[in-house]
């Protein structure tokens, strides 16, 4: 009997010191704690560490789209000072009349259409949600630590700066940094991360501009009314008002440099003889061959005939067919009411000196250049 | 002596399975080896995964650049002094392709170069035949320049696919198989002077 109890005691003892192995603190402990640990640090460090990358991602994206940005922007610098003239071709892109701006409320020039083709719209920057922003500024030095030669250190001739900066700054949403961050309390603190990328270029050479170029118009009788003496391209009738148009006096298709801005500095000379009522206007047009057909016409007109010059100028950009021409259109009437010229009388026009100027030929030594990205 | 060389011998050509009975009846001399293991094949995972997600990043830098980079050249090329004219668009393609040779996941169909400018007429890409195989590739949406008439607009569209670097197998199944596969792309634009 005592040898049963004892028997069934050592069992008993035998069966609970496996169950305290098998629950012993020291035996299991180690691994859960480790297991938590771990758990708890790898998703911290792999969540941050993805958030961390996607933040990298978006920061070579703010760097393409800023290098894009600035090389666009410098590429009209170089158009500008090339054609001397402080203005891009388009003015309704022109951005060189200000030293700095900002794609979120001028959003009218190439770095903001260029950084919107690279992803980056440029809303303008908002607090804790995902947004990015694109400005600009101009600067007549050269950026430190370029390391580039030759360099152009001074401004062209045409008066804007040669280098530029553009700054493309993103607010990139996080995942799981905003989810660490709320559970320790932090709410909205790490919603997002800031990046930046930025772009220094400019204009790298020498800028040289040619002498400007005149081309000289004859000066000559070009028609006669009044005695109604018609001439070719006149179209009069009721002897009242006529109207006509000259043949080319320059052109068409008259070369002069590509991408010159030709100017007319001075008019012609519009007479009028026997009355001294006649009204109407002449008009010096000068038109540039854009592609195909011609554009850009501008005139300078005059009212109340006598023997007076022309005033203003007239403008148009060659385009890279280099065509010019050049011609002069009459208006005139008799009188308020526009009456038949008075037997006897008559009106000459007479273009006497106009001229037209180029500014010369463009630099070809000059070239765009992105200088670094940091 | 001897003893105890014995069972340190026993011990370390135990089987994981006398090595968890061991462990379950309190002889802790199996508990490292068991610890080591599990946490072994938990580290070696996200080893992998941390590799793969690497290579998925690295390849998303690549792509970026190579196509930074070759829009760059199309528009800036002429960075000799002596130089005037731009190089032409196959020339871009070339050095997009010197970027993205050799990885894993990316081959010559996925990637392209296009250049528009109003000389090419201004309304469609010029694609560039001499981008090897990049006829299957699908053309970015068409985007000219504001001031076409003196300038063009260059783009360059990398897309790749990447395969996982780290192939292992889980449970009897791939990487591969098991990873989310993702496309992914990305179109530079650099402007350029006709």
């Amino acid at each position: 009997m005592i040898q049963k109890v004892q028997s069934w005691k050592s069992t008993e003892e035998a069966g609970a010191q496996t169950w305290r192995n098998l629950h012993r603190c020291e035996s299991g402990q180690t691994i859960a704690v480790w297991l938590g640990a771990i758990v708890v640090m790898s998703s911290v460090l792999m969540g941050s560490a993805y958030d961390m990358s996607v933040a990298w991602m978006h920061k070579q994206w703010a760097d393409t789209a800023a290098q894009a940005a600035c090389t666009a922007g410098a590429m009209d610098m170089l158009w500008a000072a090339n054609n001397g003239i402080p203005s891009t071709p388009v003015t309704a892109y022109n951005f060189l009349s200000s030293t700095s701006g900002d794609c979120a409320t001028n959003s009218s020039n190439a770095m903001c259409y260029y950084a919107k083709l690279n992803g980056y719209a440029s809303p303008g920057l908002t607090s804790n949600a995902s947004s990015n922003d694109v400005s600009w500024s101009m600067s007549t030095t050269q950026p430190t630590n370029s390391n580039s030669s030759p360099t152009l250190t001074t401004t062209p001739s045409n008066g804007v700066p040669a280098y530029m900066n553009v700054a493309v700054t993103e607010n990139v949403p996080v995942t799981f940094m905003g989810i660490f961050a709320h559970l320790l309390g932090m709410r909205n603190a790490w919603n997002t991360i800031q990046v930046a990328g930025h772009c220094n270029c400019g204009l790298e050479g020498t800028a040289t501009t040619g002498s400007p170029q005149t081309i000289a118009i004859n000066a000559g009788f070009i028609g006669r009314f009044g005695d109604f003496e018609p001439i070719a391209d006149v179209t009069c009738w009721s002897n009242s008002h006529c109207s006509m148009t000259s043949s080319p006096l320059i052109g068409p298709n008259d070369p002069v440099p590509a991408n010159t801005v030709v100017t007319v500095t001075s008019g012609a000379i519009a007479r009028g003889e026997g009355s001294a009522s006649l009204s109407g206007s002449v008009k010096l047009e000068v038109s540039c061959n854009s592609g195909s057909t011609w554009s850009s016409m501008a005139t300078l007109n005059v009212t109340g005939l006598g023997s007076s010059s022309l005033p203003g100028t007239a403008s148009c950009t060659v385009s890279n067919t280099n065509q010019i021409e050049l011609m002069v259109t009459v208006n005139l009437s008799f009188g308020s009411a526009g009456g038949a010229f008075p037997a006897g009388d008559s009106f000459d026009v007479q273009i006497d000196g106009a001229s037209i100027t180029t500014p010369g030929s463009s630099t070809t030594s000059m070239h765009v250049t992105s200088f670094q990205n940091d | 002596m001897r003893t105890r060389q014995n069972i340190t011998i026993r011990s370390s050509i135990r089987t994981g399975r006398t090595a968890i009975a061991a462990w379950l009846t309190g002889d802790a001399r199996g508990q490292a080896l068991i610890e080591t293991a599990l946490f072994s094949m938990v580290l070696v995972l996200m080893m992998a995964l941390a590799a793969n997600f690497a290579y998925v990043v690295y390849i998303g830098a690549g792509i970026t650049s190579a196509g930074r980079q070759a829009a760059t050249y199309a528009s800036q090329g002429q960075q000799a002094a002596a130089g005037s004219a731009l190089p032409a668009v196959s020339a871009a393609c070339q050095i997009a392709a010197n970027e993205v040779n050799g990885w894993a996941g990316i081959s010559s169909t996925n990637w392209g170069a296009y250049s528009a400018s109003s000389a090419l007429g201004g309304s469609s890409w010029a694609n560039t035949s001499s981008c090897a195989g990049n006829s299957n590739f699908t053309a970015p949406a068409y985007n000219a320049d504001p001031e076409s008439a003196y300038f063009s607009a260059n783009a360059v569209k990398m897309s790749a696919t990447p395969s996982p670097l780290v192939n292992f197998s889980l449970l009897g199944k791939k990487a591969s198989t098991i990873q989310p596969s993702a496309t992914y792309g990305r179109i530079v634009y650099m402007r350029q002077l006709n």
